[in-house]
């Protein structure tokens, strides 16, 4: 199994975010969690990577063991974490810098290449892999800044595809995208999971359905149910996954 | 579109108000810039700029005023330096380091603020207490340091402003990279360099054209300085100086010195302009 959650409670400024949380992700597989607004899986997200750490007031408890090592508490070096667990953001979000160097950017912080020839085919290729190289590859070197919203999302794919990460978290990632785009970046997530695990946070459910092979439904900061997307979708066994998937409530 | 006529006679109203307000600045500026030029111009020469105060040059003998000019950049240059390598941390540290919220940001911004709305006379004052304290001379070390704590509160505000807009997902798309906050850092910097460009040229504007801070710390010489501990001339001293004296001549001088002091800040302010626009061309 690649991620385990183990009796995860997030409290943020005393308040209880994620409440006792159990889960197994599967490796190599799409695994979305679905659920109503502030129910907490951005949240449970940001754990993953401990991003959240970076949030004021914020306590940790349980056990996230990610291949094996448990990531809370002082586990291994942060920077290692974030490496292995690439984040696809809600809104694209480009850094400051031109799309070379967007991709080049993780490579160079983690020193992954010494030759600029590696680089360059890492970078090129990690295009390649979004379906973003055959539309910019004349302007690599003009701002990021400048590319459509949905070439935007692709990016921030490719460069966290480029320092090489098992897993790839994506929080809403296709919520801001045209529907076009949007169709893209979702292909594109279910042609990654042959060689990375995604867990992905979806608002819409028909979303799930097309793509998930596990899902997680919480409520209020609980898992309520989990399990292969086949057996959720088609005969959840808890009342309130029934009345979510049937649209009582949002 | 049909308007009923009160409210054609407001907007006409507002209108003339408008174009007034706009001639009254319009003018102001150019009789600035016209007294500025057309008195400076006449003893404008090219030994003003390249030569020293000879022997009675303040009675309208021959000379220049190359020691203000360079009492001037020696200044305005070590104090902008240090005054960048003072705040850039400080800006840092309460954007990026303090989370969100924090009690000591608050205060510490509260603080440049205070700081920021000080008269530049009460920095000459303090320095110059200090400098009886310690024993010192007016002297090109003490009019630098004066002018790196007039400018570090304009530097921190400024550069501060920009960087609170500052979209905190690219720090997070940072992080999640497996960046540092060191690292991070940089990524700042290219964001938020055209808000330093800016910083830098408020506070060298400010620093350039300021008397009161120097009179008493920097002094005044015919000479340029050699040494940190040797007195400084600076511009707007020359032209209080000058303009002090009942000889036309050197009065025209005191404008000649303004014209020089303005030309500065107008090429780096346009310079100014010029390396923003670069900067910034990869910003969100």
């Amino acid at each position: 199994m690649a991620i385990e959650v183990q009796n995860l409670n997030v409290h943020i400024k005393g308040i209880h975010i994620l409440k006792n949380l159990n889960l197994t992700i599967p490796e190599k597989q799409i695994t979305c969690v679905i659920g109503p607004s502030g129910c907490g899986k951005s949240t449970l997200l940001r754990t993953l990577n401990r991003l959240i750490d970076s949030t004021e007031g914020v306590r940790l408890e349980g056990k996230v063991l990610v291949d094996g090592t448990d990531i809370i508490g002082s586990g291994p070096e942060i920077t290692e974490l974030r490496r292995k667990i690439g984040l696809v953001s809600q809104r694209p979000c480009p850094l400051p810098m031109s799309i070379f160097d967007n991709v080049a950017y993780g490579c160079r912080i983690n020193k992954m290449y010494k030759r600029h020839r590696d680089l360059e085919n890492a970078v090129q290729e990690n295009l390649r892999a979004v379906g973003l190289w055959d539309e910019v590859r004349g302007r690599v070197r003009t701002p990021a800044a400048r590319l459509s919203i949905g070439q935007q999302q692709r990016l921030c794919l490719a460069r966290s595809l480029a320092v090489e990460p098992q897993y790839i978290l994506a929080d809403e990632a296709t919520s801001a995208l045209d529907p076009i785009s949007s169709k893209t970046v979702e292909d594109l997530f279910v042609s990654l999971k042959k060689d990375y695990t995604i867990i992905m946070v979806t608002h819409t459910l028909r979303q799930a359905l097309r793509i998930a092979d596990n899902v997680v439904f919480m409520y209020l900061g609980e898992v309520i149910e989990a399990g292969p997307a086949q057996e959720v979708f088609n005969s959840p066994q808890q009342e309130l996954t029934q009345k979510y998937l049937s649209g009582v409530f949002s | 579109m049909k308007i009923s006529k009160s409210k054609r006679i407001e907007e006409a109203v507002f209108k003339v108000l408008m174009w007034v307000a706009m001639g009254i600045v319009f003018a102001f500026v150019f009789s600035v810039i016209w007294t500025i030029f057309s008195r400076g111009v006449k003893a404008m020469s090219w030994d003003m700029i390249t030569k020293l105060p000879g022997g009675g040059f303040y009675i309208g003998k021959e000379g220049g005023f190359l020691n203000a000019i360079v009492g001037s950049l020696y200044i305005v240059g070590a104090s902008t330096l240090i005054g960048l390598l003072v705040s850039i941390p400080v800006v840092f540290y309460l954007n990026v380091y303090r989370k969100k919220g924090s009690r000591l940001a608050y205060v510490a911004r509260l603080a440049f603020d205070v700081l920021f709305g000080m008269p530049s006379i009460v920095y000459g004052a303090f320095g110059f207490t200090i400098m009886v304290y310690f024993g010192l001379r007016a002297s090109l070390l003490g009019g630098i340091i004066v002018i790196t704590l007039l400018i570090i509160p304009i530097f921190i505000r400024s550069m501060d402003e920009a960087s609170r807009n500052f979209p905190r997902d690219i720090l997070d798309a940072s992080y999640a990279l497996g960046a540092t906050r060191w690292e991070t850092l940089r990524v700042v910097v290219r964001q938020i360099a055209p808000g330093i460009a800016t910083a830098t040229l408020l506070s060298i504007g400010r620093a350039i054209g300021d008397a009161a801070s120097v009179m008493f710390t920097a002094g005044y010489t015919d000479s340029i300085p050699t040494s940190l501990s040797q007195p400084a001339a600076t511009l707007p001293l020359a032209v209080f100086f000058q303009l002090s004296s009942p000889i036309p001549e050197v009065q025209d001088r005191a404008y000649a010195a303004a014209l020089v002091l303005t030309i500065i800040v107008l090429i780096l302010s346009i310079g100014g302009r010029f390396i923003t626009n670069r900067f910034s061309k990869n910003k969100l």
